[in-house]
């Protein structure tokens, strides 16, 4: 059963910034896959990463808490993580859990590449 | 945002706990089963008619929850029961989660705090929180044997669905009846009012009129004699009693004027023994009667009611009362309004009363509406509770009758199609299975026909070449109809396929596809064959049966009908000993001459019913064999098709009809002729090998070279083989043979087959058969010994 697929690829453009396309949902059960996915990203020690969640209908507590884990250390290496596409279910959690705060959001990866890494 | 809602919000403020429809679910607390229960809250929230981010937000909560219940409570060990209780309203929605595992201090749950998790590269814990901060109240209770945790949400999009058909905008019809009838009960209050209020100031206006007049004429009558005895402690009381008598204190002066323009007596003392300066506007007549005055001081307009006194017809003074508009207008207003109030309480009550009558008239139809919505989700069981015996009372019974009787039919349509389906499966195997046309064989003609019933029935026919000039033929009839019915005849197919190829005897190839086939059988199924094999280079016909109806003979020269039914058990029946089946089964031979015909069928036939039940029959298929003997096997099969169908007259064919006819196209020695002239010409005139044509026409070199021995030998005619003795004598008594035997049996048991020989000699009508036939006829009858024929000679239900 495939309840999660994460596509990464490099920007076309950009080559130090990558996308992980994410499809699916996101909770205890499929976090662990997107984890290991999303920590062997870091592993190849890229850390500007634009995670397009416009696939993603669903994300539980455990997804989020991947994101917020990292994301000192992506940013002490000079990184960030910028989510994108956010469906307004899921975004409607992400700001009910004030992850607006700590996590910069877009509503597509072109703006997100545009804006999200600008030094703040 | 419209009445409803603020209905609903209101409702969201009622202490009493809201009747709320149920959603129950029960599931392994494991991973997998998370999907579940996200299908499930998908389900109960769109009953509940959430909006999307609502349901994605419940869902949440109930995924961390569980998720938590997994992880925690059973620690991840898989084992365990989560069992969820949705109860939802109009206005908000009660989930109770229970597991039966470890509980949990939910107090010693704090919010987190983001940037300590950002700080250490915190993930879990975010579950509780997100929890508290979707639902509206969240309650955790840990009991002996169980955790519970509640939690509320209120709903803040009107659920449409739950109050079933929508009328005017999101109105219900309680509600919409509600609206108009309060509408209707103020408008009346309000019309009610204009008209009684308009009347009753005039009413009152007038009569505070009269009665001032009246007290002034009194007055003004009582005043006289006082006036002129200057008596002022008579004027005074005057005063006060006018005083006490203005109850509705309109009065704003009231005074006396003496004859010589003094003020003899004021309701303000001060004014006492002053000139009266009449005011601007006021000349009062010095004749009887009350005199009005309209005046207008800085105080306020006023009414100046006055009246002249007199004494003996001598006038001695004046009288005058001072009525304030403001005053006037105050006691109307006051009268007014106490109308408006008791006009309110009026509507109030009205309302009330309409309301809860609507709950009485309106209750039962939200029962029904609820029900409707039930079934319209797919619950059929819902019944709807409404006792009364009136209309509702009767719409409930119909309603719960017609639930029932939908329940009942999607019950039996769901057999049905499923009976169907399994139909149309076991027709496609089975048609699969079905040859198509007969080859060509050497010297012999076929004819087959098979029509299967409309419910697919058991039988099945087939064809294989058991070597290049031998041809194999089986008709079966498979115990088991459906699905069943037709892997049994697959099983049987492969296996004939695979047994008959080289094998030439019957018997043999039955024994061993029963072998292949008995042990994978369900118990009880079995299956009858009859197995023809044909050989046409040796001009011999061999066929074993097991438990098949018999094969017919018709015999063209002596127009006799045999009914050929070598001995066999049934295939797949689970005897008591392995060989017995092999045992038990005879192989016989037949040889046809020109004119000859066999049919090998299926009970289909015979049972084939016109609409009286009436069944077809072993006689007419034997009449219609007589009748057209002279047709080519094709034409018969095709004929006994007409008749059939003209006996059932289009009644329901109710079992798979399988035919098979074989007629010899030619002797069977100009067959050997033919075949000999054809090997020796493809050699001498095609100029073909002698290797290649013996390959060709699958003989052995040998065979040529004798046969050109013998063509140089004894020319041609030495090649047409000798006609065998054996050849068209039938092993077997005939139909009218078999009578006779039965009915010397019955005149003369004691008689053994040479003495029935004897007998059948001087019989009427003489007949000469072999004893050896008679004997082995009397085997197979059981009928070898005296004793048995005596029995049997008593016994009169037997036949042939």
């Amino acid at each position: 059963m495939e309840n999660i697929s994460v596509n990464i690829t490099d920007h076309p453009q950009n080559k130090d910034i990558t996308l992980l396309a994410v499809k699916g949902f996101i909770d205890t059960t499929t976090a662990p896959e997107f984890e290991k996915k999303f920590l062997s990203v870091l592993g190849e020690k890229k850390f500007k990463l634009v995670v397009d969640l416009k696939d993603v209908n669903y994300i539980s507590s455990a997804g989020w808490g991947i994101f917020i884990s990292e994301i000192k250390r992506i940013r002490n290496q000079k990184g960030d993580l910028v989510l994108v596409g956010m469906n307004p279910e899921v975004s409607e959690v992400f700001e009910l859990l004030e992850f607006n705060t700590i996590l910069k959001s877009f509503p597509n990866v072109d703006s997100a590449v545009k804006k999200g890494f600008e030094k703040s | 945002m419209n009445l409803n809602n603020l209905i609903y919000r209101l409702a969201t403020f009622i202490p009493w706990e809201p009747k709320r429809r149920l959603f129950r679910l029960e599931v392994e607390a494991k991973d997998i089963e998370l999907l579940t229960i996200k299908d499930f809250v998908q389900r109960v929230c769109d009953s509940a008619g959430c909006s999307s981010k609502e349901t994605s937000s419940i869902k949440l909560a109930l995924d961390e929850a569980c998720s938590n219940i997994i992880r925690h409570a059973y620690q991840g060990k898989n084992i365990g029961k989560i069992t969820l209780e949705i109860g939802i309203s109009l206005a908000d929605m009660k989930i109770k989660i229970i597991d039966y595992g470890k509980p949990f201090d939910f107090s010693g749950i704090k919010d987190p705090d983001l940037n300590h998790y950002v700080d250490i590269g915190k993930k879990g814990g975010l579950g509780i929180w997100l929890i508290k901060k979707v639902m509206n109240r969240v309650n955790y209770r840990a009991y002996p044997d169980r955790n519970e945790l509640t939690l509320y949400r209120r709903l803040l999009k009107a659920p449409p669905r739950e109050l079933g058909l929508k009328t005017t905008g999101n109105m219900t019809v309680s509600t919409k009846f509600m609206a108009w009838s309060a509408g209707l009960v103020f408008s009346i209050v309000v019309i009610a009012y204009l008209l009684l209020s308009g009347r009753q100031e005039a009413q009152l206006t007038k009569q505070q009129r009269e009665n001032l007049n009246l007290v002034m004429q009194t007055i003004a009558a009582e005043s006289g004699a006082a006036v002129v005895r200057k008596n002022d402690l008579v004027l005074d009381h005057l005063i006060y009693e006018l005083n006490q008598g203005d109850k509705g204190k309109i009065l704003s002066y009231f005074f006396i004027v003496g004859p010589e323009g003094k003020i003899l007596a004021h309701s303000d003392r001060s004014q006492l023994f002053r000139a009266y300066v009449p005011p601007k506007g006021l000349h009062l007549s010095k004749v009887p009667g009350i005199q009005a005055f309209r005046l207008n001081p800085p105080e306020g307009p006023l009414t100046d009611v006055a009246s002249s006194v007199f004494f003996h017809g001598q006038w001695v003074g004046e009288v005058h009362a001072g009525v304030t508009d403001s005053a006037v207008a105050q006691l109307v207003n006051k009268t007014k309004s106490g109308l408006l109030a008791s006009l309110l309480l009026v509507a109030l009550l009205g309302v009330g009363g309409l309301y809860l009558l609507s709950r009485i008239v309106i209750g039962p139809f939200q029962k029904i509406l609820e029900g409707v919505h039930s079934i319209s989700v797919g619950d059929l069981s819902t019944k709807i509770d409404i006792s009364s015996q009136d209309e509702f009372g009767q719409l409930a019974n119909i309603f719960n009758e017609m639930t029932g009787r939908i329940q009942e039919s999607q019950k039996g349509l769901m057999d049905q199609e499923r009976m169907q389906k399994e139909m149309e499966v076991a027709q496609q195997i089975q048609h699969t299975l079905l040859p198509g046309e007969f080859p060509q064989i050497e010297g012999y003609e076929i004819g087959a026909t098979y029509r299967s019933a409309k419910e697919v029935g058991g039988d099945y026919y087939d064809f294989f070449w058991v070597d290049p000039t031998t041809l194999g033929i089986v008709v079966a009839d498979v115990s088991g109809k459906g699905v069943p019915g037709s892997m049994v005849m697959t099983m049987i197919r492969t296996a004939m396929r695979l047994e008959a190829r080289g094998n030439k005897s019957a018997s043999d190839v039955l024994g061993k596809v029963n072998s292949h086939v008995t042990g994978d059988m369900k118990k009880g199924m079995f299956v009858t064959m009859f197995y023809i094999v044909l050989d046409s280079r040796n001009r011999t016909i061999n066929f074993a049966s097991a438990g098949h109806n018999p094969m017919i003979l018709y015999r063209g020269k002596t127009k006799e009908i045999y009914f050929l039914k070598p001995k066999g058990f049934p295939v797949g029946i689970d005897l008591p000993e392995d060989d017995m089946f092999t045992k038990n089964m005879a192989l016989q031979r037949v040889s046809l001459e020109k004119n000859d015909m066999l049919v090998i069928y299926t009970d289909g036939i015979t049972e084939a019913m016109n609409p009286e039940k009436d069944q077809f029959g072993e006689d007419r298929l034997v009449q219609c064999i007589k009748e057209n003997s002279h047709l080519t096997p094709a034409e018969f099969v095709e004929k006994l098709n007409e008749n059939i169908a003209q006996f059932t007259r289009g009644a329901e064919q109710n079992d798979d009809i399988t035919v098979v006819a074989i007629k010899e196209k030619m002797q069977a020695e100009q067959v050997v002729f033919k075949f000999r002239k054809k090997l020796l010409q493809l050699v001498e005139k095609k100029g073909l090998s002698v290797t290649e044509a013996c390959r060709q026409m699958n003989i052995s070199p040998n065979a040529y070279y004798r046969f050109k021995k013998i063509l140089a030998e004894k020319g041609k005619a030495g090649l047409k083989p000798a006609r065998s003795k054996k050849r068209g004598l039938m092993r077997e008594l005939s139909l009218p043979q078999k009578q006779a035997v039965i009915s010397i049996i019955r005149k003369n048991p004691e008689l053994g087959p040479q003495g029935i020989v004897q007998a059948l000699r001087k019989s009427t009508n003489p007949m000469k058969i072999e004893p050896g036939l008679i004997g082995e006829y009397l085997k197979r009858k059981s009928l070898t010994t005296a004793k048995d024929r005596q029995s049997f000679a008593v016994n009169e239900v037997d036949t042939v």
